[in-house]
């Protein structure tokens, strides 16, 4: 069977291959606004969008969290080779 | 005033626009290549050094990925000081498994939120260097372009694996239950 006949449009197929992409915002804004023109009138499609954001999403969950005294001594140290940008 | 000091102040000027607000990030990446606190202080320092020296040079196109290879290959050079037969592996040290850091009671409670055993588990199912672009990517937030500076690979491999192992994390979150099922 034809791969494009598995979705009832032509345009199911194109929004498939980029989805990942424009979920990503690695999408140039024309193909994006293609795709969200889509999605906004394709159930099929915008679920699929919607369980790869879920699994995004949960993922992101996994970011440890930033080490504040770690951060604070590196923006002191970014200042001191600023300030003495010689002694390098 | 001397021409060094408008050079210096340039400099400053490009460091402030482009170094300093990625401190997060890098010290982020520094902890995942050295998983010591200490060493990646050394290492984003060294880094922060580098890219002063080399800001004149940038051409101010994304900076990130620019940061993120100084980063890269600032620890290739430690690594090769302290052992020439170790090599840099960034497939291993970005694909590390997450249950190895869930003993790990200090990268346990670094977590912002309770990490869901469920993704944890579904990631550790996942090939290493599948693990190392979904980390880098989704974990991490990393663009493909950084992404593929990490793992020094084309951009195309990078959103290749990324396609693989997130229909692949989607099958099992979907099998668990944590994600609907699609309508095809």
């Amino acid at each position: 069977m034809n791969v494009l006949l598995r979705w009832r449009r032509p345009s199911c197929f194109k929004v498939r291959q980029v989805l990942q992409q424009f979920l990503d915002g690695e999408l140039g804004p024309d193909d994006a606004e293609f795709v969200a023109a889509h999605l906004a009138e394709c159930d099929r499609c915008s679920v699929e969008a919607e369980i790869y954001e879920q699994v995004k999403q949960s993922l992101v969950a996994l970011r440890p969290r930033p080490d504040q005294q770690a951060l604070a001594r590196l923006v002191a140290e970014a200042e001191r080779i600023l300030a003495a940008p010689d002694a390098d | 005033m001397s021409s060094h000091d408008a050079v210096d102040r340039d400099r400053e000027a490009l460091f402030r626009e482009y170094v300093m607000p990625e401190l997060q990030l890098l010290h982020a990446m520094a902890m995942r290549m050295t998983r010591d606190p200490h060493d990646a202080e050394d290492l984003v320092q060294d880094t922060l050094l580098r890219a002063h020296r080399a800001i004149d040079r940038f051409d101010g196109r994304y900076p990130r990925a620019w940061l993120l290879t100084i980063l890269r290959n600032t620890q290739i050079n430690r690594v090769r000081k302290k052992s020439p037969v170790l090599a840099f592996d960034p497939e291993a040290t970005f694909g590390r498994l997450p249950a190895a850091e869930g003993r790990d009671t200090a990268a346990e409670q670094a977590l912002d939120r309770i990490a869901d055993p469920a993704v944890v588990d579904a990631l550790a199912r996942l090939s290493e260097r599948h693990r190392a672009v979904v980390t880098l990517v989704d974990v991490e937030g990393l663009s493909y372009k950084e992404a593929a500076e990490m793992l020094d690979v084309p951009i195309g491999t990078v959103m290749s694996r990324l396609h693989r192992a997130r229909a692949r994390l989607r099958g099992i979150l979907e099998k668990s239950g944590h994600v609907r099922k699609g309508l095809g």
